[in-house]
């Protein structure tokens, strides 16, 4: 088994609140998972799961309030080095937001290949390459990020995250702003870039379905905890949790099937900080535990199974629901 | 490697005379008029019809004429070359003070919104404190206590408009310092320095540029206002303060000595608000 | 032919909205030129058409012209919109009977609840102000009916959050708020722009529920603007795609996704990512969509379709008429299963 090149140990991020409000909420809730090198994992949430939180936490962007982030086994410090930084990189959601407007994208993708350091080798010519890995013609080089279209920009954004040679690429809901063709191209573009620079992706996504073709392996995340983490296949074959059967059910199927009953019950009440699991206010098998306790992730079906659930109802013996997540098409 | 259907082309760069001067009509008008000032400014000494100070004692309150177009004031001199002269003394000082006073804001408030911390409440609290005082009340103070001379004549307008600037560039710089492209250049490894100068300052340096052509108007009012209440620029350097200062003794007789510079007075401060409109508008426009 | 004869299968088929051959440009310093060009559809009582189409597409622009909403700098340069006869634009010029039917008989719901509810009027507030100013109910009566609306939306505790403001409700609330602002004054058509794509999925699917209720108690009429093709197969009997401004296939929603008659309709499937797919893989279209003021020549996918021919790229390519109320744009249709079908095996699906 190899080493885990990534991994969190219980990180907590709280943010202050000023003014009125004391205290602080609570964004990312004791998360720990790893990551092994070369491997694809997706983050799954809703808005308000942290995810985004927990991937810039990873990043070094925020420092965690507690718990520890270790990269290749050694705990990062607050203030990390530039070798360190550009060991993690990410790629950020907003296209409109993620390029210096006033850069030419050349002198972007010149300033990044010069910060890893790479010596000797013509910046023009490594510029080029770059732009050419991700699909983009060499004349990219010459505007400003106003010409370019969203998908476009994020092609960039990925070039440039290339362009210091990381070990860990960070995708944070990369395809969101973008159109549904497009999203396709973003992440069959990140899938074979990954394989062919040997990188470790982390993929953060709301989007279930998206997760299905890049990852091997998803966790679920819901208030800051991750309630769900298995295998890919596992996940959308045998799902468990409550909320992982809620997405499920909610993600609009191009042939919906009529008269199915969903794992889902009541609407969604405003956020608000909950005792015990978060979830239980919308779950529709809420016991009393619930409310006392926060379910742990345990391991379910077997050690090497590599699922992990956080529900008491799980933990107590429910099975899940029968719920394939693929079914012949065309069937009424 | 091409991609189909790629519709991203090299920018053609057609730059044709029409189209600059009809993209804001504001901004050509404010370019002209300023331009006119500028270049009076610098060629005063070489387009002065007489020497600006001396004095003529056998021509005192001329009316305009073939010899002085604009007259000649109580001591003889000729009214049209002080204006025109003068023109260099405001220009050159109101021009100085706010460039002084965006150097110095603009570089505190980048350190004050990027480093934040101590730093940051320190200069805000000064600005605060700056700000509470009434500007005029404040900056005559200051002249009357540094003495009079040109030097005391920077230092209270640079003294006292520097906070503006600083105030909207650390506000600028609090928004940029959160964009997430500022996050990927340090996630590059890019050291605090590097990042601050080559994303972060181009990106606040718009908005006091801006403010800065309005307030070069302000700063002309005021040199001029010192001018006309003695502080300031000392006789007899012409300066259109104490020349409109002078001629208002002379309002019902002569009128043109205390107008003639208010007019210019006047030309300058449009000019310089059309400039800053027009500036605006072309940045909006993007 | 138009797509709205085209698709008039049914004789007894009432026509809420009539659009025929719209045409928008867009007017600045800049440029001169049409975004949207020969749109041509129609909705009747009870039904729901969905409208798909990318960013560039002009659907949100076509879906604005219906309520004589467009931004500033675009404008209806041709064609004629009409509501059960009564023509609301004609060759390009907005009539006066527009203005008496927005809000009253035709509703809009907006993509971003957060811009288009005011933040600082309370939320019972803007639902009466519409009430109030095209039914002439009394300020009681209108409250009253505000309290209803929003309790039939599903926002409990109706009473008491009828004098909150926005920011006092989340995401799918604020939405639901403005679709009980939508339906305040019954309307017969809601024109919905993207309604639930800032929200999250579960919230999403609560919205769609809501959607499908008032169709099926109070036979609305929907236009639904998606970008999503997920979020329209759960919502609309019948569907436009568009691409570059112009309309490419119409027809009943379930017969266009399960066997499209356009490429680029087939292209946007294939890229969709569906759970229900028996294999996850994503297949993407290859370039990204042109400016539709500076369209390709011929048929406007042509530079990105896997099999175009020497006649596509020149001509106008208006909709054939298929068999069943369906139409495309596309001269070789026919060859769209086939192409499918290579481009599964290519992928590696089933």
């Amino acid at each position: 088994m190899a080493e885990p090149i990534l991994e969190a140990r219980s990180v907590t991020v709280d943010f202050a609140h000023r003014g009125r409000k004391a205290g602080h909420l609570r964004a990312v809730d004791h998360v720990s998972f790893s990551v092994s090198a070369g491997e694809r994992l997706g983050i799954v949430g809703e808005s308000g799961s942290g995810k985004s939180t927990l991937c810039k936490s990873l990043a070094g962007v925020y420092k965690p309030s507690s718990g520890e982030v270790l990269f290749q086994g050694e705990s990062l410090p607050a203030k990390r080095s530039p070798e360190l930084r550009r060991a993690i990189q990410i790629v950020f959601q907003d296209p409109y937001t993620s390029l210096n407007p006033r850069l030419r994208i050349g002198k972007v993708l010149a300033e990044a290949v010069e910060a890893g350091g790479r010596q000797g080798g013509d910046p023009e010519q490594q510029v080029r390459e770059l732009l050419a890995t991700v699909g983009l013609p060499a004349v990219a080089a010459s505007v400003r990020p106003s010409k370019l279209s969203g998908g476009q920009r994020q092609r960039v954004a990925i070039a440039r995250a290339l362009a210091v040679e990381p070990t860990v690429v960070l995708a944070d809901e990369v395809t969101s702003a973008l159109d549904v063709s497009v999203q396709a191209v973003i992440v069959n573009l990140l899938a074979r870039l990954a394989g062919e620079h040997d990188l470790t992706l982390v993929f953060v996504t709301h989007n279930l379905q998206v997760v299905r073709a890049l990852c091997n392996r998803i966790c679920v995340m819901h208030a800051g905890r991750i309630v769900e983490s298995a295998p890919t296949a596992t996940l959308f074959a045998a799902p468990k949790h409550p909320y992982t059967l809620a997405l499920l059910a909610a993600a609009p199927r191009l042939h919906p099937r009529e008269g199915v009953e969903d794992a889902t019950a009541k609407p969604a009440a405003p956020p608000v900080a909950v005792e015990g699991c978060a979830y239980r206010l919308r779950c529709p098998l809420a016991r009393a535990r619930c409310a006392e306790e926060v379910p742990p992730l345990v391991r379910t079906d077997g050690e090497t199974s590599l699922h992990d659930v956080a529900c008491h109802a799980v933990a107590e013996g429910w099975e899940g629901a029968a719920q394939p997540a693929s079914s012949t098409r065309g069937e009424p | 490697m091409s991609v189909a259907g790629q519709t991203l082309t090299a920018p053609p760069r057609r730059w044709s005379f029409t189209r600059i001067v009809t993209r804001s009509w504001t901004l050509t008008a404010g370019v002209i008029l300023v331009g006119l000032v500028v270049g009076v400014a610098v060629f005063a000494p070489v387009i002065a019809p007489h020497d600006p100070i001396h004095q003529n004692l056998t021509h005192l309150l001329q009316s305009p004429g073939p010899g002085h177009r604009l007259g000649t004031d109580q001591f003889g001199r000729d009214v049209l070359s002080r204006i025109l002269v003068g023109t260099r003394t405001d220009l050159e000082i109101a021009l100085g003070a706010t460039f002084l006073a965006v150097l110095i804001g603009g570089s505190l408030g980048l350190l004050a919104g990027y480093v934040g911390g101590v730093l940051d409440t320190i200069v805000m609290r000064v600005v605060d404190v700056v700000m509470a005082f009434p500007f005029y009340v404040l900056i005559i103070t200051l002249v009357f206590v540094l003495g009079s001379g040109l030097a005391s004549l920077y230092a209270a307008l640079v003294g006292v408009g520097w906070v503006s600037y600083a105030r909207i560039v650390r506000g600028e710089t609090l928004i940029a310092r959160n964009q997430d492209y500022v996050v990927a250049a340090r996630q590059t490894g890019l050291s605090g320095r590097r990042v601050l100068f080559r994303h972060i300052l181009p990106n606040v340096i718009t908005q006091p540029i801006v403010y800065a052509m309005s307030d070069v108007v302000n700063v002309v009012l005021t040199i001029v206002t010192l001018g006309f209440l003695g502080l300031g620029v000392q006789p007899p350097t012409p300066e259109w303060g104490s020349m409109i200062a002078d001629g208002s003794a002379f309002l019902t007789t002569h009128w043109t000595l205390a107008t003639f510079p208010a007019i210019a007075v006047m030309i300058t401060g449009f000019g310089f608000s059309l400039l800053g409109d027009g500036i605006a508008e072309v940045i909006e426009g993007e | 032919m138009s797509a709205a004869a085209a698709t008039a299968d049914r004789p007894e088929r009432q026509v809420l909205l009539e659009v025929d051959g719209l045409t928008i440009e867009v007017r600045n310093r800049q440029m001169h030129a049409s975004v949207v060009r020969d749109v041509s559809l129609s909705v009747g009582v009870g039904e729901t058409l969905g409208i798909v189409g990318e960013s560039g597409s002009g659907k949100s622009l076509t879906l604005r012209s219906l309520l004589g909403v467009l931004p500033k700098g675009t404008a209806v340069a041709g064609g004629s919109i009409s509501y059960r006869g009564k023509v609301l634009v004609d060759d390009g010029r907005v009539t006066d009977e527009m203005q008496s039917l927005r809000g009253r008989e035709i509703g809009m719901v907006f993509q971003d609840a957060t811009s288009a509810l005011d933040p600082v009027i309370r939320v019972g507030d803007q639902i009466t102000e519409t009430l109030r100013r095209h039914t002439g109910l009394s300020r009681k009566a209108a409250d009253a009916r505000a309290i209803e609306l929003m309790e039939r939306m599903g926002i409990p505790d109706s009473r008491r959050r009828v004098r909150q403001y926005p920011h006092e409700f989340s995401g799918g609330m604020r939405q639901r708020v403005m679709i009980a602002m939508a339906i305040a004054c019954s309307p017969s058509l809601l024109l919905c722009d993207e309604p639930t794509t800032a929200l999250d999925v579960t919230t999403q699917t609560e919205i769609l529920e809501l959607f499908g209720e008032l169709r099926r108690e109070q036979g609305l009429a929907m236009i639904f603007v998606s970008h999503d093709l997920g979020v329209i197969a759960e919502v609309c009997e019948r569907v436009c795609v568009m691409y570059c401004g112009q309309i490419i296939e119409t027809g009943m929603r379930a017969q266009v996704f399960d066997a499209p008659r356009h490429p680029y309709t087939l292209g946007l499937i294939e890229s969709a990512p569906d759970i229900e797919a028996a294999s996850p893989e994503l297949v993407a279209i290859p370039g990204e969509a042109p400016d539709p003021t500076v369209p390709p020549p011929g048929c406007r996918f042509n530079p990105r379709c896997p099999m175009p021919v020497e006649e596509c790229r020149s001509g106008g390519f208006p909709l054939i008429p298929l068999s069943g109320g369906r139409a495309t744009a596309c001269i070789r249709h026919d060859r769209t299963t086939a192409l499918r079908h290579r481009i599964d095996a290519e992928a590696g699906r089933g």
